[in-house]
C-alpha cells in the first residue's frame, strides 16, 4: 500500500493501542491548567492593582477601591476553583490508571496534575488574599 | 543481501554522516556534537575572561581606599565581567551542553534544525565580538549588566552602550533560535517509547527552559531595541520628560532577568539529578514530584520580576502579590532538594568528583536559597538592597547553582564526551579549592553588606570597617581561580594523554552508546522501555516496531541523514525527519546581522544596506539549499512507512513555522505592555489625537484575514492525498493562493508604511514612539509571513508534487495568523485604548 499524507496505520504501535487522543488531551490540559491559572492570578491581580490605582493618580481622578478589591478577591476564587478543577481531572486519571493497570503515562499525568493543583492553588491563595489584609491603591 | 552489499551500505552510511574537517568544516560543519561543542569551548573561554575581570574587581576592593583601579576602568570592568558571565558564558554553554547531550539523552540522530543550530552559534559568536570589541575602541560599556536608564540612556552613556545593545540582541537572537530548536527536538524527536513519563529529567528541564527563554529573553530583545532606538532616533520610551517611563526599563529587563536566573539553576539543577542517581547506584526518587517541580519552578519564575523593583515606589498591595510569588517558588525549589536527599540516603553514593561538586552544589545552592527567601521578604530588601548583601546572594545561587553543577557534568560526561580519563587526584583538589575558595570569597560579603556596604562602588572608606572581610574575599577569589586554572589544565591535558575509558554505565541513554559517540549517534535506533534506559538495556521491546524501525534506521537510509519522528506524548513512531548536511548558507546571515550592527555603530549608513543585502542573500542561498535536498527520492517514506512530509503538526516544519509566531506574538505583546505600562503612568495620552484611520487600519486587517484564509484553506488542500501526487488543480490552487497572498502582504505593507514613515514623530512624545515602534513591528511581522509565502512559492516552482508546498504553505498561514494577531495588538494600542482614559 502506497502511504497517503494521513497514515496511521503504517507503523507498527508500541503497545498494542495508540494512547486514547481524548484522554491525552484531558491531561495534557490538566497538566498545564494550574500553572495558567496562577500565571492569570498574579498577572490579573498585578495589572488590575497597579494599572487601575496608576492610571487613576496619573488623571488625578479617585479609584473606585471597593470594585477593585471585589474583583480581585472574586478573579482569585474563580481561579482557584479551577486550579482544583484540573486535580480533580488527575485524580480521575489516577484512578482510571490504577483500573486498567497499564497506563502508566495516565498515572504520571495524575500525579503531576494532583501536585500541580495542591502547589497552584495554595499560591493562588497566598496571592488572594492580601486584598483582605492590605488597602488598596494605598 | 551479500556481505559485500551490506559493507559498501555501511561505507555510504557512514560517508553520508562524515562531517568535512578543518577549514571547510570549521565554517559548514551543522552536527550536533560539533556545534555543542564550540559553543561550550567559546563560553568556558569567556568564562575565564569574565574570571579574570572579576580578580581585577578583588584586587581593587582588597582594600579602603584602593587605587589599583580607577572608577571608570572598575565601572567598565564590572559591566562586563557581569555581561560576560550572564549572557555570554553561563546560557551560551548550557545550550552547547543541551546542543550536545539532548539528542544522545532521547536517542535521537541530531537536533530537528541543524543549520538553524550552526546559525544561532554564529550569531552568539559574532555578538560576543562585537561587545568585546569595545576594547579596541576604548568604548567598554560601564553602565553595569542590568544597564539601567537613565544611566544608560542617550543624556549619560556615550557609544559604548551601542557595543553592549547590538552585541546583546545578536546573542539573545541566539538563545532564542537554541530554544525553539531545544523544545522541537525534545518534544518530536525522542526515541520510540520515550513516553512523557520517561523522559530525562534533563530533558524536562530543557522543554520547561525552553520556554522560559522564549517568553522572557524576547523582552529583552525588546527592550534593548527600544533603548537602541531611545539612543540613535530619539524616541522617548524612557524619557519621563515626553511620557516616557525609566521604570519601563527595570520592569523589561527584570522580566528577562528574574527568569534568567532559573534559565541557569534549572538546568544545573537537572545536572545533579543526572550525577546524583548515576553515582549514587539509585534512580532519581520522586521522579514526578521532581518534574512537577521543575516546571513549577520555571513557569513561577515568571512572576517574580518586581521583587527586583521593592524600592521602586510600587504600592504595598503589588509587592505582596509579588512576595507570595517569591514565597511560594521555594517551595517548588526545595521539592528537588529533598529529592536528591532521599536520592542519597536510599543510594549507595560514592564520592567521585562528579559527586563533590553535587554535594557543593546541594550546600551552596540551599544557603543562597536561604538568603532568596530573605530577599523576598520587602522589609529586609528594602535594608540591604543595593549593598553587597544582595551580591553575596546572587552568586551563592548563580555558582553554587550553576557552576558547581556545570563542573560536575563536565566530569560526569568527560569520558563520554572525549573518551578518556581525566585525572581523579588534580580534579578532587581542583573541587577543593573552587569550594573552599567560593565560600571564603562570598560568605563575608554577606557581612560587608549588613554592615553598609554598597555594590558597584569602586572602592569605600576605612572608617566604614569593611576593609578585612573584603580582604579576605580577595584571597578567597584567587583560591578560587587556583581551582579553575587547575580544572582547567587538568581537564585539556587528560583530553590529550588520560587512558581510554572503557565501557561506562550510567542511568540515561547516552551511556548505551560508544564514547564518544559516533556522528550518527546511534546506527540502530534504540528503543525505550523504562525511565532508566541505561540500567535496563536488556528489558524487550515491542518486536513488529522493532522490525519497522530497523528495516528503516538500521544503518539507513544511506543517501541522506534521517531520524525518526515521535509523537509528543507516548512517542509512538510517527515519521522521519530528514536531516540536512553541512554546508556555508546559516554562516551567511549572522555576517550581515554583523555588518548591520557595524553600520549602526558607526553611524556609516550606507554599510547597512550591505548587511541586509547580505543577511537577505544568505536567507534566499539557505532556502535554495534546503529545497535542493528535498528531492522526491529524499523524501520517499522509508520502508515505506515513515513519511517525511506528512501534513501539520506530524510536519517536523510545522513546529518551526509555530514556534517563530509564538516569537513574533511575544514580541509584539511585549510592546504592547510597553504602550500601556506608559500610557497609565502618562498624565497625557496621546498629546493631542490617536492616529486614528480606521478605514486604513479596517484594510489591514481585511487584507491580513485574507493572506491567512488562502494560506490556510490551499494548504488543506490535497492534504490526504499520497505523498508524491501532483495533481492540477491543486497546483493551480496553490499558485493562486501565492499570488493572493503576496498582493495581501503588499496591500498591507502599501498601507502602513507611508503612516508609519509618514507625519508620525517618535521623538516628540512616547505615545508616537510606541505607535511608530508598533507599526513598524508589524511591518516587520508581514515581512515574515511574506517570505515564508515565497518559499511557498519557491518550493511549488522547484517540485513537482504538492505535499512540499502545502506544507509551506501551512507555515505560512501560522506566521499569516501570527501577523494578524500581532495586528490586533498594534491597532488595539495605538487607537482603541488611548481612547479609553480615565
Amino acid at each position: 500500500m502506497r502511504p497517503s499524507l494521513r497514515n496511521e496505520s503504517d507503523i507498527p504501535v508500541l503497545s498494542g493501542t495508540r494512547l486514547s487522543r481524548r484522554l491525552g488531551l484531558l491531561g495534557t490540559v490538566a497538566f498545564l491548567l494550574p500553572s495558567v491559572t496562577w500565571l492569570l492570578s498574579l498577572s490579573g491581580s498585578y495589572v488590575v492593582e497597579d494599572f487601575a490605582c496608576t492610571a487613576a493618580a496619573s488623571a488625578d481622578a479617585p479609584p473606585s477601591t471597593a470594585a477593585l478589591r471585589a474583583i480581585l478577591i472574586g478573579s482569585n476564587v474563580v481561579l482557584m476553583a479551577v486550579t482544583l478543577l484540573a486535580g480533580i481531572a488527575g485524580w480521575w486519571l489516577l484512578r482510571k490508571a490504577r483500573s486498567s493497570d497499564t497506563d502508566a503515562m495516565y498515572a504520571f499525568f495524575g500525579w503531576t496534575v494532583l501536585a500541580f493543583a495542591i502547589l497552584y492553588a495554595f499560591s493562588i491563595v497566598l496571592i488572594g488574599i492580601h486584598p483582605l489584609l492590605l488597602e488598596v491603591c494605598a | 543481501m551479500t556481505a559485500d552489499s551490506v559493507t559498501d551500505l555501511d561505507d555510504r552510511f557512514d560517508g553520508t554522516w562524515s562531517n568535512p574537517r578543518g577549514f571547510r568544516g570549521f565554517f559548514s560543519v551543522v552536527q550536533h556534537k560539533d556545534v555543542g561543542m564550540r559553543y561550550m569551548v567559546t563560553a568556558f573561554v569567556l568564562f575565564l575572561i569574565g574570571g579574570v575581570q572579576a580578580m581585577f574587581l578583588r584586587v581593587q576592593l582588597a582594600q579602603p581606599e584602593n587605587d589599583f583601579l580607577g572608577p571608570e576602568t572598575y565601572n567598565e570592568l564590572f559591566t562586563m565581567h557581569g555581561t560576560t558571565m550572564m549572557f555570554l558564558f553561563a546560557i551560551p554553554f548550557l545550550e552547547g551542553l543541551a546542543s550536545y547531550l539532548l539528542p544522545l539523552m532521547i536517542g535521537s540522530r541530531d537536533l530537528p534544525f541543524p543549520r538553524y543550530n550552526v546559525f544561532n552559534y554564529w550569531c552568539y559568536l559574532l555578538g560576543g565580538l562585537i561587545l568585546y570589541s569595545s576594547f579596541l575602541f576604548a568604548l567598554v560599556p560601564d553602565a553595569g549588566w542590568f544597564s539601567y536608564v537613565p544611566l544608560s540612556g542617550p543624556d549619560f552613556a556615550d557609544r559604548s552602550m551601542d557595543f553592549w545593545l547590538f552585541g546583546l540582541t545578536l546573542a539573545e537572537i541566539a538563545a532564542v533560535g537554541a530554544a525553539i530548536e531545544i523544545s522541537v527536538a525534545i518534544l518530536r524527536t525522542r526515541a520510540p517509547g520515550m513516553t512523557l513519563n520517561r523522559m530525562p529529567i534533563f530533558a524536562w528541564t530543557m522543554l520547561a527552559v525552553a520556554f522560559l527563554i522564549i517568553v522572557a529573553f524576547v523582552p529583552l530583545i525588546v527592550a534593548s531595541v527600544l533603548l537602541e532606538l531611545d539612543r540613535a532616533v530619539g524616541t522617548a520610551f524612557f524619557d519621563i520628560n515626553a511620557g516616557g517611563s525609566p521604570l519601563l526599563w527595570q520592569h523589561l529587563f527584570w522580566i528577562f532577568g528574574h527568569p534568567e536566573v532559573y534559565v541557569m539553576f534549572l538546568p544545573g539543577a537537572a545536572i545533579i539529578s543526572h550525577v546524583i542517581p548515576a553515582h549514587s547506584g539509585r534512580p532519581l526518587v520522586a521522579y514526578p514530584l521532581v518534574v512537577v517541580a521543575l516546571a513549577s519552578t520555571a513557569v513561577m519564575s515568571l512572576g517574580l520580576w518586581v521583587h527586583h523593583m521593592y524600592t521602586t515606589g510600587l504600592p504595598s498591595l503589588t509587592m505582596s502579590f509579588f512576595t507570595a510569588a517569591s514565597m511560594s517558588i521555594t517551595l517548588a525549589s526545595g521539592l528537588q532538594v529533598f529529592a536528591w536527599i532521599a536520592t542519597l540516603w536510599l543510594g549507595k553514593p560514592r564520592f567521585t568528583v562528579p559527586m563533590l561538586y553535587s554535594l557543593g552544589f546541594v550546600v551552596t545552592f540551599v544557603l543562597g536559597g536561604i538568603t532568596g527567601v530573605m530577599v523576598a521578604s520587602v522589609a529586609l530588601d528594602t535594608q540591604v538592597h543595593d549593598t553587597y548583601f544582595v551580591v553575596a546572594h546572587f552568586h551563592y545561587v548563580l555558582i553554587g547553582g550553576m557552576l558547581f553543577p556545570v563542573f560536575a557534568a563536565l566530569h560526569h560526561w568527560w569520558g563520554k564526551v572525549t573518551g578518556r580519563h581525566y585525572a581523579r587526584r588534580p580534579a578532587v583538589i581542583a573541587f577543593w579549592l573552587v569550594f573552599v575558595g567560593f565560600h571564603v570569597t562570598f560568605f563575608p560579603m554577606h557581612l560587608s553588606g549588613l554592615w553598609g556596604m554598597p555594590r558597584r562602588v569602586y572602592t569605600y572608606e576605612q572608617e566604614l570597617g569593611v576593609g578585612l572581610v573584603n580582604l579576605i574575599s580577595t584571597v578567597g577569589a584567587f583560591v578560587i581561580a587556583a581551582g579553575v586554572v587547575l580544572l582547567t589544565v587538568n581537564l585539556v591535558i587528560s583530553h590529550r594523554r588520560g587512558a581510554p575509558v572503557g565501557v561506562e554505565t550510567g542511568d540515561s541513554l547516552e551511556w548505551t552508546t560508544s564514547s564518544p559517540p559516533p556522528s550518527e549517534n546511534w546506527r540502530r535506533i534504540p528503543m525505550v522501555t523504562s525511565r532508566n534506559p541505561g540500567w535496563d538495556r536488556d528489558e524487550p521491546v515491542d518486536a513488529d516496531t522493532r522490525a519497522a524501525l530497523d528495516e528503516a534506521f538500521d544503518a539507513r537510509p544511506v543517501e541522506f541523514r534521517a531520524t525518526p519522528l515521535t509523537t509528543v506524548l507516548s512517542a509512538e513512531p510517527d515519521g522521519a525527519v530528514l536531516l540536512p548536511r553541512s554546508t556555508y548558507w546559516p554562516l551567511v546571515t549572522p555576517v550581515g546581522l554583523a555588518i548591520l550592527a557595524v553600520a549602526l555603530l558607526t553611524q556609516w549608513y550606507p554599510l547597512s544596506a550591505v548587511g541586509v543585502v547580505v543577511g537577505i542573500v544568505g536567507l534566499a542561498g539557505w532556502a535554495w539549499r534546503n529545497e535542493s535536498e528535498y528531492r522526491v527520492e529524499h523524501v520517499r517514506p522509508l520502508a515505506g512507512r515513515f513519511q517525511f512530509e506528512a501534513h501539520g503538526t506530524r510536519s517536523i516544519g510545522w513546529w518551526a513555522a509555530a514556534s517563530a509566531s509564538i516569537v513574533i506574538v511575544v514580541a509584539v505583546a511585549t510592546l504592547t505592555f510597553s504602550a500601556l505600562y506608559l500610557q497609565v503612568n502618562a498624565s497625557v495620552w496621546p498629546l493631542e489625537d490617536t492616529v486614528g484611520e480606521p478605514v486604513r487600519f479596517t484594510a489591514v486587517a481585511a487584507a491580513l484575514l485574507a493572506g491567512l484564509g488562502v494560506t490556510w484553506r490551499a494548504a488543506r488542500q490535497g492534504r490526504h492525498e499520497l505523498w508524491d501526487l501532483s495533481r492540477p488543480e491543486v497546483r493551480r490552487a496553490q499558485f493562486i493562493a501565492v499570488a493572493v497572498a503576496m498582493c495581501a502582504a503588499v496591500i498591507a505593507l502599501v498601507l502602513l508604511v507611508p503612516l508609519w514613515l509618514g507625519d508620525l514623530d517618535p521623538a516628540a512624545h512616547a505615545y508616537e514612539s510606541s505607535v511608530w515602534t508598533l507599526l513598524g513591528a508589524q511591518v516587520l511581522a508581514i515581512l515574515a509571513a511574506l517570505a515564508m509565502t515565497i518559499a511557498a512559492l519557491h518550493a511549488r516552482m522547484r517540485h513537482r508534487r504538492d505535499a512540499r508546498t502545502g506544507l509551506l504553505l501551512h507555515a505560512a498561514a501560522l506566521l499569516w495568523a501570527a501577523a494578524a494577531v500581532s495586528w490586533a495588538m498594534v491597532w488595539m494600542t495605538s487607537d482603541l485604548l488611548p481612547r479609553l482614559v480615565i
